[in-house]
């Protein structure tokens, strides 16, 4: 047997890919993350930011899931933040601000990003507590009062909620629905052990003089819950990953979307991850330094490299190879076909199989199963919630769709491209 | 502030462990490997005495019974050599798999080759004795990427095979498997300078030979056969 570069990448993916699915069971048995569940003894004031570009289709709705919020009405303020919009999402704000007092309106006229509407928003705030709430995303009434007493550790930053994908109808959402739930226990697991690498933008509750003694967000970050959640990581405080309380979000429905949407957060991670480098490898950021940054920035390259190598040796070229050969034989693939199923009867033998890759395969889809079927029963999902498909379909396509992604933001990181948020 | 460590012992456990699996997997190849590398011996054994049951089958024909046993002999050797491909494509394959027993495979290649060459040889003999109208064919191939069409050539001689059926035997070497004296003494006599390269009655045809010239030198070499 020779030794190829091929197959020594392959061995470097699957160790590092088997590495780390077992760290996080190993950190998920021994750690838990069971949820202790403080009440909430007073009620400190919040603020809710709403950025908002174009959303007239979902701004009254988000709106709508704020104010439903089981919550003193004097101790919430909702500031929505009118990022330009071309639409009617001005006037739809307009309207609801003559029933409700507590909703406040920032009006930019020409579009300045999420960061820059978030800290004009953070400084017009007169809660203790910040969060933001995507004009796409809706959230449980009791998200306040289950999400806020995690405060009561002075040393947390920022608190999220589980974060789930709102009525999955086509494959993509589906696939994605599945993803989020398995992304939500990974960082329910790394939450254990203070490795939260991000506060995504659906409502995240930060400590707002927290957030104000680190400068607030990063204007020109194209992905500043990334970057926030570095800085409050740098900064030693705590992020807390909830599952008792659960935020829904509208996803791409389109692979251009999906792809758009992924493309801006994989290449932020790569910016942000370039500026924060000195934290990678750090043992004074304990496992979020020597275990998470580096998972972070490795994963890219892992999915590339397995895609390139699977496109290429498996798909590719005997794709090709076999185009020229059958243009030899007039395409007679009824012929081949009865003589490959002949052969695979006359030859067959039980020593045929490649026994190493089996078990190497079952090994890591055992632990990736355990994984998904955790994710599923910590977050209250059925399995078949959306159809026998979504999980195979999931398994089957996800890692394309990432490496496809990945793929695309190294070429254009090597030109140069970056895109604003 | 958030006071910061490195899981140390979790980490160590999941190092030792994923080493663990991957060691039980490359353990489990080479254990499959040992089993392989007797079941291949075990049916090289059972080829050679093939071998030597059609050489004593062939030593038997007389101008008396040639019309008798001339049939059985054909028909023994058409299966024989059907099962030797399948023994050479299995030790191709085996040998790519993760193993520790290049040298065995070596062995067992050299086998195989030499069992190939005396099986072509009395295909030789037997076409002259039992006047039988069959064309065999030595391909030379080569398992280095500096073949660019055995693949090609490999599906033309298959696809070729299933044609002329009984009428045609072939018989494929690994040009580059020079561990076996006999295959450079080969290309020698053959003059084989490139691949894939056909042999076909004591001529070479270098590079690859497409399905209709193909089948025309064999229609050439038949007396007749319905698909020429």
């Amino acid at each position: 047997m020779e030794i190829t570069i091929s197959m020594l990448l392959i061995a470097f993916v699957y160790l590092i890919s088997l590495f780390f699915i077992t760290f996080w069971l190993i950190t998920y048995f021994t750690k838990g993350i069971e949820e202790k569940q403080n009440k909430l003894e007073n009620y400190p004031k919040v603020t809710i930011a709403i950025p908002a570009l174009n959303e007239e289709k979902s701004i009254r709705g988000t709106i709508e899931s704020a104010l439903n919020l089981d919550y003193p009405k004097e101790k919430l303020e909702i500031i929505v933040i009118n990022d330009g919009s071309t639409d009617n999402t001005k006037n739809i704000i307009k309207t609801m601000m003559k029933n409700e007092s507590r909703i406040k309106l920032i009006n930019h006229k020409i579009n300045k990003g999420k960061g820059e509407s978030m800290n004009e928003a953070l400084k017009a705030a007169k809660g203790t507590f910040f969060t933001c709430l995507d004009a796409d995303s809706f959230i449980k009434s009791d998200a306040l009062k289950i999400m806020l007493p995690h405060f009561d550790n002075p040393k947390v930053g920022a608190v999220l909620p589980l974060m789930k994908v709102k009525n999955p109808t086509t494959v993509l959402e589906k696939i994605q629905w599945c993803e989020y739930l398995l992304n939500m226990f990974y960082k329910k697991i790394m939450s254990t052990i203070d490795c939260v690498h991000v506060a995504p933008g659906p409502f995240s509750i930060y400590r707002k003089k927290v957030v104000e003694k680190l400068g607030g967000f990063a204007e020109k970050n194209i992905t500043e819950d990334f970057e926030i959640s570095l800085r409050l990581q740098k900064n030693d405080y705590k992020i807390v990953q909830l599952f008792s309380t659960e935020v829904y979000t509208l996803v791409p429905k389109s692979l251009k979307g999906v792809y758009k949407q992924r493309n801006r957060w994989y290449k932020g991670t790569m910016l942000n991850l370039f500026d924060y480098k000195r934290m990678i490898f750090n043992k004074k950021y304990g496992d979020f330094g020597v275990v998470q940054l580096p998972r972070v920035l490795i994963s890219g390259f892992l999915a590339v490299t397995m895609l390139g190598l699977l496109l290429y040796k498996r798909v590719l070229v005997p794709t090709i190879m076999w185009f020229r050969d059958m243009s030899y034989v007039n395409f007679n693939v009824f012929y081949f076909m009865k003589e490959w199923v002949t052969n695979l009867f006359s030859n067959f033998s039980i020593l045929n199989f490649n026994y190493m890759n089996i078990f190497l395969g079952i090994t890591i889809m055992i632990m990736s199963g355990t994984a998904l079927y955790l994710a599923y029963s910590f977050t209250k999902e059925k399995f078949l919630k959306y159809g026998f498909l979504t999980i195979p379909l999931y398994l089957l396509l996800y890692g394309f769709l990432a490496a496809g992604v990945w793929l695309g933001v190294f070429i254009e990181l090597l030109f140069r491209r970056v895109q604003k948020w | 502030m958030v006071k910061r460590d490195v899981s140390k012992k979790n980490l160590i456990i999941a190092i030792i462990l994923t080493l663990l699996l991957f060691s039980m997997g490359i353990l489990i190849g080479l254990l499959v490997s040992e089993r392989r590398i007797s079941h291949l011996e075990q049916i090289s054994k059972d080829q050679r005495l093939d071998y030597e049951s059609l050489q004593l089958q062939f030593l038997m024909i007389t101008d008396s019974n040639k019309e008798k046993s001339c049939p059985v002999l054909i028909e023994s050797l058409e299966q024989n050599i059907k099962r030797l491909i399948s023994t050479g494509e299995k030790i191709e394959k085996y040998s790519e798999d993760l193993n520790l027993n290049s040298k065995e495979f070596e062995t067992l290649k050299r086998d195989y080759t030499l069992t190939q060459l005396n099986f072509w040889f009395l295909v030789k003999k037997s076409r002259e004795i039992c006047e039988k109208d069959v064309v065999p064919i030595i391909y030379f191939y080569s398992n280095d990427k500096d073949c660019a069409y055995c693949s090609t050539q490999s599906r033309i001689l298959t696809y070729v095979k299933g044609k002329f059926k009984e009428r045609t035997m072939i018989f494929s070497f690994d040009g580059s498997f020079e561990q076996e004296a006999l295959i450079p003494i080969l290309k020698k006599v053959y003059n084989v300078q490139e691949y894939p390269s056909l042999i076909i009655d004591e001529k070479t045809y270098s590079g690859l030979i497409t399905t209709n010239e193909l089948e025309e030198i064999i229609c050439s070499k038949l007396k007749e056969h319905e698909e020429c």
